[in-house]
C-alpha cells in the first residue's frame, strides 16, 4: 500500500479520534478513551502500554491500516475491564459494559505482527447478537502473526467465527504461544478457544485453551475449523460443547475442506476488495509447505450431537459427490471402490502420483497429496477427556468422523500418522447398531452408507488404560516421539502440579 | 331395535308431553308411532352444533370449536359417525380451510380451523357435517356465518352510494379512515366476481365506481374488492354488489298455505333486496280498484304480516315501498273457493289450531298431525263438529312444532310451524368467581355448578369461552339452544338465531313471523304415514380408507394383475393389496392423523416394474357441494348526516387498539438482509398444508428438477427455486446441497422455524456455509451459483430440538435396491387435539413481562367435565386489557339437557380507582 494512502487513513483515524473525544459515539468504534497517536508510517515496531492504545490499535486496523510488515508489541498486561466476577458476566455485564471491538474486521483485516511478549489481556468482554461474526481479541487476521499473548478472565458471546485470540485467520497466518482462559458462547458455527476458523494454510502452535467453549457446529478447544498447515504443541483443558456436529477437543473440523471447489482454490481467490498480498503465488507456496498435526492433547470434556472426537470432530470431511469435477475437465473422476483399503493391493498415494496437474484426476486424492505430502499428520496426540454424543457411530476417542469414505482417510492416516492415544475411560464403545437413515430409506442404503458401520480406526491409534496414561511410562512414550523429531516439538512431563488431572503436560 | 325406539319415543312423548288420552286417536297414534319408529330405526339422523371461542377472527387466527353431535329427534349425545368435517367457505363458495376431527372414547370432539394470513375481510360460511349427513340430499348441516376482519379494515368506513341518474348497476364507494376521519387516497382497485372474472375499477375523484352488467348482478351477490392505497397498502374485502337502495322483492306466505275467499287470512311476507339482504318496507294491499285494503310494516329482518279477507272475484296486489321511495308491486295469489287451511294462534299457555275451510269443503276425511322433530305427538281425524283444537303448550317439548293437515290419503293440505319453549328442559350453569373485580394478569378461578331445573347434577361434556366484550367478538348471536331448537330445524342460514329465542315481545313476534314463512323437511312425514320409509344412502363413517386405481402403463396394457404397496413415510403402516378386475384398490380400516404420509406404488407380478408410484391414481375425497347463503354486511346508501345532528348521533366505535401486534420475531441479521419471510412452528400449524411442498408453494417458492451441483451430466434431482434462481438451502445453519431429502423427509411438525430470504450476498453465504471467503468459489460447488455471482435467495429451516438431520446433507440415490418412490401422498387425516395456550402469570417477573398480552380469546376450554355433584372448575389469567369479559358456558348433558350461560366479569384499569 502506498505511503500516501496510509497517511490518508491515519488522518481519517485521527479525525475519528477527535470526534470520539468530543463525546459522540460512533457505531463500530471503541468507546473512549482511544489513543492512536503512537502510530506512524515510518516505524516498523510499536509498543502498546495502555488500554487506550490497544483500543486505538483496533481503531486503526478497523479503519483500514493493516500493519503489513509492521509489528505491534504489548509492553505490559492490559485490563480491559474490572475482572471481578467475570464468570458471572453472562448475567451481570462488567460495570460500564465496555465491549471490546475486535482488531480487524471483514475487508479490514490485520496483516501485521502482534507480539504480546508474554503479557496478558484481562477482562475482554464481548456480548453481541446474531449480527456479529469474526469476534475475538482479533476479528480477522490475514497473513498475520500473533504471538505470546494470553487472554484471560474474558467472556465472548457472538454468532459465528468466534475465537479467544482471533475470530478468523487465513492466508498463512500464525498464532503461536497464545492462551485463552474464559468463556466463549457462539450461537453459530466456527467456534474455538483460540481461533474460530483457520482458512487455507496457517500455523497454530504452542497454544492452549483453558476456557469453556460452546457453539453450534465446528466447535473445537483450539479452533473450530482448521484447513491446512501446522498445528502442534497445543492443548485443551476446557469443556467443549457443540449443539450439533463436528465437535473436537482440539479442532472441530480438521482438514476442513468439505464443500470445496479445489481446483479453483489452488488457482486463487477473488476477494470483494483485494487486500491479501501474494495471493496469486499462493498455490505454488501451498505445494511447498509442510503440514503437521502433532504433539497435541486434550483433557477437557467434549459434548455434541454427532461427529465427536477427542482431538478432532471430523477429519477430511470431503464428500466425494460434492467435489467439483465439472470444471476440471470432461471426465468425472472415478475411484475403484474395491481397490481402496482392500487386501488386493495398496494404492500409490506417494508424491510421484502428482505429476500431471492438467489431467483430470481425483480432486480428493490431490487434496491429500497437497496437504500431506510432507510432514507428519496425527502423531503423538492423546485424549483423555470425556466424550458424549447422541449418535454413537461417529463418536470416537481421537477422531469422530473420517469423512464419507472413511477407508481413504484411515488409509492415509495409517501411512502418514504416528502413534496417538486415547483413554479407555474417555468414551464407551457402543455396538454400532443405530441406523443413520430415516426408516423409509433403510431399504435403499447405498454401499457407501452401509460402509459406515464397518469403520475402523487407523492402525496408529491406540486405546490405553486410563491409569497407564498417567504413568511415567506414558510420558516416556510421548517423549520418545519428540526425541525422534526434536525441535520444534516440545517435550512432555508428568503433571506434577496437578493442573491436568494427572495426565502428561507439555514442558 | 324398533321396539326400543318405540319405547324411546313413547318415553320422549310421555316425559316431555305427558300425553294423555285427549292427544289424538290412540289407534291411529300407535300406528303412526310404529311408522316413525321404523323410520328412525332405518334412518337415524345426526345433528351438530359447534361452540366457537368467538364470532370474529383475524386472518392468521385459528377458529377453535367444540362439536356437539346429538340425535336429531331426541337431542341426546350420539356416536354414529366417527368423523366430523368442518369447513370455512368464502362468499364465492370456495372452501378456504377444512379440518376433520374424530370422536373417540378418550378425546373431546374439539378442533381448530386455521385461517390463512391472506384471507380477505368478509362474512364466511362455517359448516360442519359428517359424511353420513352429506349423503342426504337435504343436507341438514350445521352452518353459520363467521366474520373475518383484517386489522387494516378495522379502521375503514365505506360510504357507498348509488349515483342517481345513472345505471343502477353502478356503485360509488368512498373509503374513509375512521380513526383520522380522513379519506383514503386510493392508488388502484380491482373487483372480482365469483366466476373469477376480475375487472379494474374506475376511480373518479378518489371514489371507486365498479359497474356491473345485469347478468353479473343476478349471478352474484357480492364481489371481492381489492384496493391499493397510495402507500401501496392492500385491502381486500367482500362487499355486496349494491347498496341497500337496490331493487327488492316481497314474497307473501298465506298462513296455512292458501288465501280462502271470504275468510280472514293472515299473510306473512318477507322483503329481500337484490343482494339478498332483508329490507324494511311499508306494505299496502290494494284491490283491483286500487283501494287500499290493509297496510303493514316489516317488524324485523324484512318480516311482517297482515290480515285481510279476500272477496270473491277480486284480485289483490301488494305494493311495497322502501325508505328511498322505491316501489315494488307483487300480485297476491288468487283466493280459493274450495281450499282448506289451518291457522294457529299462540297464546301464553296454549296453541289454538283453527280450521279454515271454504263452505263447500267436506271436513269428514281430514286429520291433524302435530310433531316435534319427527316425534309425532298428536294424530287424529278432525272432528267435523269442531272448529278448533286447543293444545296446552306444556304438552310439547321445546322446539319447532309442526301442525300438518292431512287428507284421507295422508297428503298434506296445509302446514304451520310454531315454537315451543319449555324452560324445564334447559339445564342451568351457575358460575361463581373468586373475586368481584380483577386486575390485569390476575388469576381467575371459576366454579361452575351444572344442574337441571329440578336441581339434579348434570353429567356430560361442556365447553367454556372467555372473550373481551369490548372487542365485539363475543359469540352472542349463536347458541346451542338456537342451533338445536331452531336453526337446525329450518332450511337456510339464519342470521342471529339467538335473537328469536329472547324473551321479549319483538323477538316472539319475529319468531312467529319467521315460522310463518318457513317449512320443516327433515323427514317426509306424509310418506312415512303411507309406509314409505326413507333409507340412508351410506353407513356412518367409522374408519378411513385410501382408494384408487392403477393407471394403464400404455394403451396396450390390459393387465389386471397388479399389487399395490403402501408404506408409511412417517408412520409404521405397511400393507400390500391386490387390485380387482378394474384395477382399483382399497386400503381400509385405517385411521391416521393429518400429516401422515404414504408412498404408494404399483407392483406387477413377476416383472421389474420401476417407478410404480407414477401409475397410482388416488380417489379424491368427494367434494360436498357448497351453497353459501351467508350475506356480506349490507352497504348502507350514504345520504349524509346533517351537520347539526352529528353531536346527537351515537357513534359506536371499537377500541382503537393495535391489532397488528405479532409475536416477537427474531430478526435474522446474520443473513445480512432485512427482507425476509418467516414462519414459526405455530404459524406453520395454522396453514392448511400437509407437507413441505405445500408450505414452500405458500411461500412463493417452486420445486423443479435440476442437475445437482453444476454437473450437467448428472441425474436430475429436485431443487427449490425462487423464480429462476436455485435457493441456497440451510437446515439448522448447515448448508444442504441436496434438496430432495429435505423436501420429502421433513414433516411440518418437525419444523421450529422457516425463514426465506429473497437475496443473500455471496460473501454472507460463504461465511455461513463455512466456505472460503472468496466471492464465488465455494458457492459454485455448493449451490450451483454460476450465473449470479453476487448472491442468491436462501431458505433456512430450523428443526425442533433433537430432530435427526444427519442424512440431509447427502444425496440419496438408491442405486442398488430399485426405485424409491419420490411422491409422498398426504391424505386428509384427523386433526390431533391441541391444547389452548394461555400465559400463566404466577410470578412477579411474568406479571411485569413487557411483552403485551392482548389475546382476543382470553380462555378456551372445550372439555369441561363436571364431577358427580355437577361441579366443574377452571382457571385462567386476565390479559392486559381492562374492561368487561364475557364467560360463556355451553354444552349438553348426557340426557340431552342443553346449557347456555353468559356471565360477565370486570377487569379494572390500573390507572382507574374504583370506589368499592
Amino acid at each position: 500500500m502506498c505511503i500516501l494512502k496510509r497517511l490518508l487513513l491515519l488522518c481519517s483515524c485521527l479525525l475519528g479520534h477527535i470526534t470520539l473525544s468530543s463525546g459522540n459515539t460512533l457505531y463500530g468504534r471503541q468507546q473512549d478513551p482511544v489513543e492512536v497517536h503512537w502510530y506512524n508510517t515510518r516505524d516498523s515496531v510499536f509498543e502498546l502500554h495502555s488500554v487506550a492504545q490497544l483500543r486505538g490499535f483496533a481503531e486503526l486496523v478497523n479503519s483500514g491500516i493493516d500493519f503489513h510488515k509492521q509489528e505491534v508489541r504489548l509492553a505490559n498486561d492490559i485490563f480491559l475491564n474490572d475482572t471481578t466476577g467475570w464468570k458471572d458476566w453472562e448475567q451481570n455485564p462488567p460495570s460500564g459494559d465496555a465491549q471490546w471491538m475486535p482488531i480487524g474486521k471483514e475487508d479490514r483485516p490485520f496483516c501485521g505482527t502482534f507480539d504480546g511478549q508474554g503479557h496478558t489481556v484481562y477482562g475482554l468482554y464481548i456480548s453481541r447478537g446474531m449480527e456479529s461474526y469474526y469476534q475475538g481479541l482479533f476479528g480477522l487476521v490475514l497473513n498475520g502473526r500473533i504471538r505470546n499473548v494470553q487472554v484471560m478472565a474474558s467472556y465472548l458471546r457472538a454468532h459465528d467465527h468466534v475465537g479467544g485470540i482471533a475470530g478468523m485467520i487465513g492466508y498463512k497466518s500464525e498464532i503461536s504461544g497464545c492462551t485463552f482462559g474464559g468463556t466463549i458462547r457462539g450461537a453459530g458455527h466456527m467456534i474455538g478457544g483460540i481461533v474460530g476458523k483457520a482458512e487455507e494454510y496457517n500455523r497454530i502452535i504452542n497454544c492452549a485453551n483453558l476456557g469453556d467453549i460452546y457453539g453450534q457446529r465446528r466447535v473445537g478447544g483450539i479452533t473450530g475449523s482448521f484447513m491446512w498447515g501446522s498445528f502442534y504443541n497445543c492443548s485443551n483443558q476446557g469443556d467443549v460443547r457443540g449443539r450439533h456436529e463436528r465437535v473436537g477437543g482440539i479442532v472441530g473440523a480438521l482438514l476442513d475442506g468439505a464443500l470445496y471447489d479445489l481446483r479453483r482454490l489452488e488457482e486463487g481467490y477473488e476477494l470483494d476488495r483485494g487486500i491479501v498480498r501474494d495471493v496469486e503465488k499462493r498455490a505454488d507456496r501451498l505445494r511447498s509447505t509442510q503440514d503437521t498435526f502433532a504433539n497435541n492433547y486434550n483433557t477437557g470434556g467434549i459434548t455434541g450431537e454427532d461427529m465427536i472426537g477427542g482431538i478432532a470432530g471430523s477429519f477430511a470431511d470431503v464428500g466425494k459427490s460434492i467435489i467439483d469435477t465439472a470444471s476440471s475437465g470432461g471426465d468425472s473422476f472415478a475411484i475403484d471402490e474395491a481397490e481402496i483399503g482392500t487386501s488386493s493391493g495398496e494404492l500409490d498415494y506417494s508424491e510421484e502420483g502428482i505429476t500431471d496437474r492438467n489431467t483430470p484426476i481425483d480432486s480428493l486424492l490431490r487434496f491429500f497429496r497437497i496437504s500431506m505430502r510432507k510432514g507428519t499428520y496425527f502423531a503423538n496426540c492423546y485424549n483423555a477427556g470425556k466424550l458424549s454424543g447422541q449418535y454413537p457411530v461417529h463418536v470416537d476417542g481421537l477422531i469422530g468422523h473420517y469423512g464419507w469414505n472413511w477407508r481413504r482417510s484411515v488409509y492415509l492416516l495409517d501411512r502418514r500418522g504416528d502413534s496417538c492415544y486415547w483413554s479407555d475411560s474417555s468414551t464407551v464403545v457402543v455396538k454400532l447398531e443405530a441406523q443413520r437413515l430415516p426408516r423409509n430409506m433403510r431399504d435403499f442404503e447405498t454401499e457407501v452408507q452401509k460402509d459406515m458401520y464397518l469403520i475402523r480406526s487407523p492402525k496408529v491409534f491406540e486405546q490405553m488404560p486410563d491409569d497407564i496414561m498417567k504413568a511415567a511410562s506414558f510420558v516416556d512414550r510421548l517423549n520418545a516421539w519428540t526425541g525422534k523429531f526434536g525441535f520444534p516439538f516440545r517435550r512432555w512431563r508428568m503433571d506434577e502440579d496437578s493442573v491436568n488431572g494427572g495426565y502428561p503436560v507439555l514442558e | 331395535m324398533r321396539k326400543t325406539l318405540i319405547l324411546l319415543i313413547a318415553l320422549f312423548v310421555y316425559c316431555n308431553v305427558q300425553l294423555h288420552a285427549q292427544m289424538g286417536d290412540p289407534v291411529l297414534l300407535e300406528s303412526t308411532l310404529q311408522g316413525m319408529a321404523k323410520q328412525l330405526t332405518t334412518y337415524p339422523q345426526e345433528k351438530i352444533h359447534l361452540h366457537l371461542d368467538r364470532s370474529t377472527y383475524y386472518p392468521g387466527d385459528s377458529i377453535r370449536f367444540r362439536a356437539y353431535m346429538v340425535h336429531s329427534t331426541f337431542h341426546t349425545p350420539i356416536h354414529f359417525s366417527r368423523y366430523i368435517y368442518t369447513e370455512l367457505v368464502n362468499p364465492f363458495d370456495e372452501v378456504v380451510s377444512t379440518t376433520k376431527i374424530r370422536d373417540t372414547d378418550t378425546t373431546t370432539m374439539a378442533g381448530y380451523l386455521v385461517l390463512n394470513d391472506e384471507l380477505p375481510a368478509g362474512n364466511y360460511l362455517l359448516r360442519a357435517y359428517t359424511a353420513y349427513m352429506a349423503s342426504d340430499s337435504l343436507r341438514h348441516f350445521f352452518s353459520r356465518s363467521i366474520t373475518i376482519v383484517p386489522p387494516a379494515w378495522e379502521a375503514f368506513d365505506v360510504q357507498a352510494q348509488t349515483p342517481l341518474g345513472q345505471s343502477k348497476s353502478t356503485l360509488s364507494l368512498h373509503l374513509w379512515d375512521s380513526f383520522s376521519s380522513s379519506p383514503i387516497q386510493i392508488g388502484g382497485a380491482t373487483a372480482t366476481l365469483s366466476n373469477g372474472a376480475t375487472a379494474g375499477v374506475p376511480i373518479v375523484q378518489n371514489r371507486l365506481q365498479p359497474a356491473f352488467r345485469s347478468r353479473e348482478r343476478s349471478d352474484n351477490r357480492s364481489m371481492l374488492l381489492e384496493v391499493t392505497d397510495v402507500n401501496n397498502d392492500r385491502y381486500r374485502k367482500y362487499i355486496p354488489l349494491a347498496t341497500d337502495r337496490a331493487d327488492f322483492a316481497v314474497t307473501c306466505y298465506p298462513e296455512g298455505g292458501y288465501l280462502l275467499e271470504g275468510i280472514a287470512c293472515r299473510v306473512g311476507f318477507r322483503a329481500k333486496s337484490q343482494t339478498g339482504h332483508d329490507k324494511d318496507v311499508t306494505v299496502e294491499v290494494l284491490d283491483d280498484s286500487d283501494n287500499v285494503v290493509v297496510k303493514a310494516n316489516t317488524v324485523y329482518a324484512g318480516l311482517g304480516s297482515f290480515i285481510f279477507t279476500p272477496e270473491a272475484g277480486r284480485a289483490y296486489r301488494v305494493r311495497s315501498k322502501d325508505r328511498f321511495g322505491t316501489v315494488n308491486e307483487t300480485a297476491l295469489p288468487a283466493a280459493l273457493t274450495d281450499g282448506i287451511g289451518i291457522q294457529v294462534e299462540t297464546t301464553d299457555s296454549t296453541y289454538i289450531v283453527s280450521l279454515q275451510a271454504a263452505a263447500q269443503i267436506d271436513q269428514s276425511d281430514i286429520a291433524l298431525l302435530a310433531h316435534v322433530r319427527g316425534a309425532v305427538l298428536y294424530f287424529a281425524p278432525w272432528q267435523e263438529s269442531r272448529k278448533r283444537y286447543i293444545f296446552d303448550k306444556r304438552l310439547f317439548p321445546s322446539g319447532v312444532v309442526q301442525f300438518l293437515l292431512l287428507d284421507g290419503q295422508s297428503n298434506p293440505l296445509a302446514e304451520r310451524l310454531v315454537f315451543s319453549s319449555r324452560e324445564d328442559e334447559i339445564g342451568m350453569a351457575q358460575l361463581s368467581l373468586n373475586k368481584d373485580i380483577f386486575e390485569k394478569r390476575d388469576k381467575v378461578e371459576a366454579v361452575v355448578s351444572l344442574q337441571s331445573r329440578s336441581g339434579d347434577p348434570l353429567s356430560g361434556d361442556f365447553s367454556v369461552a372467555v372473550t373481551d366484550k369490548a372487542t365485539g367478538m363475543t359469540d352472542t348471536a349463536h347458541s346451542i339452544l338456537a342451533t338445536l331448537l331452531l336453526s337446525s330445524e329450518l332450511r337456510g342460514t339464519i342470521e342471529n338465531p339467538s335473537f328469536y329465542l329472547r324473551d321479549d315481545h319483538l323477538s316472539k313476534e319475529a319468531l312467529d313471523l319467521l315460522l310463518l314463512v318457513k317449512g320443516w323437511r327433515r323427514y317426509d312425514l306424509p310418506a312415512v304415514l303411507k309406509g314409505h320409509i326413507a333409507k340412508p344412502k351410506r353407513n356412518p363413517e367409522q374408519f378411513m380408507q385410501i382408494t384408487g386405481q392403477v393407471k394403464a402403463v400404455s394403451v396396450f396394457d390390459w393387465s389386471k394383475d397388479y399389487a399395490v404397496r403402501i408404506r408409511g413415510t412417517n408412520n409404521a403402516y405397511r400393507n400390500d393389496v391386490r387390485t380387482d378386475n378394474k384395477r382399483t384398490f382399497v386400503f381400509d380400516s385405517l385411521e391416521y392423523a393429518d400429516g401422515a404420509g404414504f408412498h404408494i406404488s404399483a407392483i406387477k407380478k413377476g416383472e421389474y416394474f420401476p417407478e410404480g408410484d407414477r401409475y397410482i391414481q388416488l380417489n379424491q375425497i368427494e367434494e360436498v357441494s357448497v351453497d353459501n347463503d351467508v350475506l356480506q354486511d349490507p352497504l348502507s346508501e350514504y345520504i349524509g348526516i346533517p351537520e347539526d345532528l352529528l353531536d346527537t348521533v351515537p357513534l359506536v366505535t371499537r377500541r382503537g387498539r393495535d391489532f397488528l401486534i405479532k409475536p416477537v420475531q427474531v430478526y435474522p441479521p446474520y443473513w445480512g438482509s432485512t427482507e425476509y419471510m418467516q414462519f414459526t412452528l405455530r404459524e406453520v400449524g395454522r396453514l392448511p398444508y400437509h407437507d413441505m411442498t405445500g408450505l414452500l408453494k405458500h411461500m412463493g417458492l417452486r420445486i423443479s428438477a435440476g442437475a445437482p451441483l453444476g454437473r450437467v451430466d448428472s441425474e436430475p434431482d429436485n431443487f427449490i427455486y425462487s423464480n429462476k434462481d436455485r435457493v441456497a438451502l440451510f437446515v439448522n445453519g448447515e448448508p444442504m446441497p441436496y434438496h430432495s431429502n429435505v423436501l420429502y423427509e421433513l414433516k411440518l411438525s418437525d419444523l421450529e422455524e422457516i425463514v426465506f430470504l429473497p437475496f443473500v450476498t455471496a460473501t454472507t453465504l460463504n461465511r455461513l456455509a463455512g466456505l472460503p471467503m472468496g466471492k464465488r468459489d465455494g458457492l459454485r460447488g455448493l449451490f450451483d451459483l454460476y450465473s449470479k455471482e453476487d448472491g442468491m435467495p436462501a431458505l433456512h429451516i430450523v428443526t425442533r430440538e433433537g430432530f435427526d438431520t444427519r442424512n440431509f446433507g447427502e444425496r440419496f440415490i438408491p442405486r442398488f435396491s430399485g426405485y424409491a418412490p419420490r411422491s409422498t401422498v398426504f391424505p386428509m387425516g384427523y386433526q390431533p387435539p391441541v391444547e389452548f395456550y394461555y400465559p400463566i402469570y404466577d410470578t412477579p417477573e411474568k406479571k411485569e413481562d413487557p411483552a403485551p398480552d392482548q389475546r382476543e380469546t382470553v380462555y378456551w376450554n372445550p372439555a369441561l367435565k363436571p364431577d358427580a355433584n355437577g361441579v366443574a372448575r377452571f382457571s385462567f389469567y386476565t390479559t392486559d386489557e381492562p374492561g368487561t369479559y364475557s364467560i360463556i358456558v355451553e354444552g349438553i348433558s348426557e340426557k340431552g339437557e342443553m346449557v347456555r350461560e353468559i356471565v360477565e366479569m370486570a377487569v379494572k384499569d390500573e390507572d382507574v380507582k374504583i370506589n368499592e
